[in-house]
């Protein structure tokens, strides 16, 4: 420590960025960081720089710096193949209500239950959702994988209206995926705020996503619900009991059995 | 070793740490020109002091880019006196310091302090301007409680108002109730899990980024994130604070809404 501004020598801020300290220092210096702001600035901003491979090294540096690119190359791949939202679709799994409406493909079933305010933000699960939706937003690439994840990623942020345009990348990249087709009509109910538009485009995205397989549970059923949400009762009946020709026995079913009667219940005789 | 030369040879290195401060600290223009020759001069002082001190136990890119932070950093507590810039103004730059000043310490309006950062900084546009305005901490002295409504107090307009000063009042004192909760168990984590903490959810840095500073793995430093947000959030639901209060909070705003990761150590104060 430098002991007369009592903040750590620059040097030995340097070395706790790239991660060399030795154990005693580190812990004195985390001691110091923890409670100043300077420094911690610092730190945060110079680490930005150490991400980058640096060329002031010594010749057997450049050998490892090619190992970590082959390395780095193997991640991207590995990256490249692996859904980044895994691990948010298993804590999606472990919410009590779903926070929104419409169905996500490829997650878990989970009721949604309608309470007066936010409900989902009563369930402590849904701040772990959050974090693990965090990750996906921050995994790097523009993939359609990768835009879809941070399109359905970004809803569980409260940030629908970027979701939307997440998802309209991904589905424009790779228009044949009924997942991204039906994924952006779930964007699109959940910005709509009940505005037509958002709705009817989402009834379209549907649409496209039938074209490619009539039998896509998750377009069918978010089909029904954005008709339902547009107040054409009959349209939505008709979707409802469509999907539940597709799906009669699933948790999803008895939802859209419930939706359907209570539309019916609401006509007028005839 | 010749000092001399060294400087020269790593003359592009310094000033490539000095613009990337600049860019982190918004200098821009004649501004950044000036702040890159004080940091050169900062180099050339006491005879290379700044160099001589390198033992090279960090990449020097690394070591430059922390000197010539500090020594941004000095030359801003200098101007700043005792008053100092939340974090986030120093990290939008001196525009959003000057904005956050005059609201914030010189009490003035948004329409009136805009103009005075526009006239410096006339990069800044309207919109961005209030946006960054939105984010200032208008410290309020305390209300007075216990004061007998005279005259010219207005009585409440309605009972809609009236009942939307009363969830905000009562808003208010969950936000304080909140940041009295988390500042409690905040305080009761190791300095480790306090720094994991800020540089996690304050500074959004990536997990992995972390884990390279503290020389953890990866993955268990994931899972202790997630059992320090659980701590959090238990006594939280301990102390009576719902996540629906959390998320009216969120939603509606609570200024008096603070998250304390400990006290700060203190600084070498120059005079004002």
């Amino acid at each position: 420590m430098n002991p007369s501004s009592l903040h750590p020598g620059d040097e030995e801020l340097g070395r706790f960025v790239e991660g060399t300290l030795d154990p005693n220092s580190r812990a004195r210096l985390v001691d110091h960081v923890a409670g100043c702001d300077e420094c911690r600035m610092i730190v945060v901003n110079s680490s930005e720089l150490v991400e980058t491979p640096q060329a002031d090294r010594r010749w057997w540096l450049a050998i490892a710096a090619g190992l970590i690119l082959v390395a780095a190359g193997v991640m991207f791949t590995y990256n490249q193949h692996r859904d980044p939202l895994v691990n948010v679709a298993a804590a999606y799994g472990q919410l009590k209500s779903r926070p929104i409406e419409a169905r996500l493909s490829g997650f878990p079933y989970v009721p949604r239950h309608v309470t007066r305010g936010e409900a989902d933000e009563k369930d402590p699960n849904f701040f772990l959702l959050q974090s693990k939706a965090q990750d996906a937003i921050e995994v790097p690439g523009q993939s359609p994988r990768v835009l879809h994840a941070h399109g359905v990623a970004l809803l569980f942020n409260g940030r629908a209206d970027e979701a939307v345009t997440a998802l309209v990348a991904a589905a424009i990249r790779e228009p044949g995926n009924t997942r991204y087709q039906s994924d952006l009509a779930a964007a699109l109910i959940a910005a709509s705020r009940l505005d037509p538009k958002k709705l009817e485009s989402a009834v379209a995205m549907c649409d496209r996503a039938l074209q490619v397989d009539s039998r896509a549970p998750d377009a069918l059923f978010n089909r029904a619900l954005a008709l339902d949400m547009l107040g054409r009762s009959r349209e939505a009946i008709a979707a409802y009991d469509h999907y539940l020709a597709v799906d009669s026995s699933s948790p999803w079913a008895a939802e859209a059995t419930h939706h359907r009667d209570a539309i019916r219940a609401s006509l007028p005789p005839s | 070793m010749n000092w001399e030369t060294f400087f020269l040879d790593n003359l592009s290195l310094i000033d490539r740490a000095a613009a990337f401060v600049c860019r982190k600290y918004g200098l821009s223009g004649a501004d950044a020109e000036d702040f890159a020759s004080t940091a050169r001069l900062k180099l050339l002082e006491d005879d290379y002091a700044v160099l001589r001190k390198f033992e090279g136990k960090c990449s020097l890119s690394t070591y430059l880019t922390v000197v010539i932070q500090r020594h941004y950093l000095d030359q801003k507590i200098h101007e700043w006196g005792k008053w100092r810039p939340s974090m986030r103004a120093r990290r939008a730059g001196d525009g959003a310091i000057l904005l956050e000043r005059l609201m914030s310490r010189d009490g003035l309006g948004i329409g009136e302090a805009s103009t005075i950062v526009r006239q410096k900084y006339p990069e800044l546009d309207a919109q961005t301007l209030q946006a960054l305005a939105a984010g200032v901490v208008i410290r309020q002295p305390r209300r007075q409680k216990n004061v007998e409504r005279t005259e010219e107090m207005r009585e409440p307009a309605s009972e809609a108002s009236a009942e939307t000063e009363l969830l905000s009042g009562e808003r208010e004192g969950a936000a304080r109730r909140t940041s009295a909760v988390l500042k409690r168990a905040l305080d009761g984590f190791p300095a480790e899990d306090r720094l994991i903490m800020r540089l996690r959810f304050i500074d959004a840095l990536k997990v992995s980024t972390i884990a390279r500073m503290l020389q953890a793995d990866q993955k268990q430093l994931y899972r202790r994130i997630d059992r320090l947000v659980a701590g959090l959030r238990e006594a939280l639901l301990a102390a009576g604070v719902g996540m629906s209060d959390i998320g009216d909070m969120l939603t509606y705003g609570a200024e008096a809404l603070q998250v304390d990761f400990g006290s700060e150590t203190s600084l070498p104060q120059v005079p004002p």
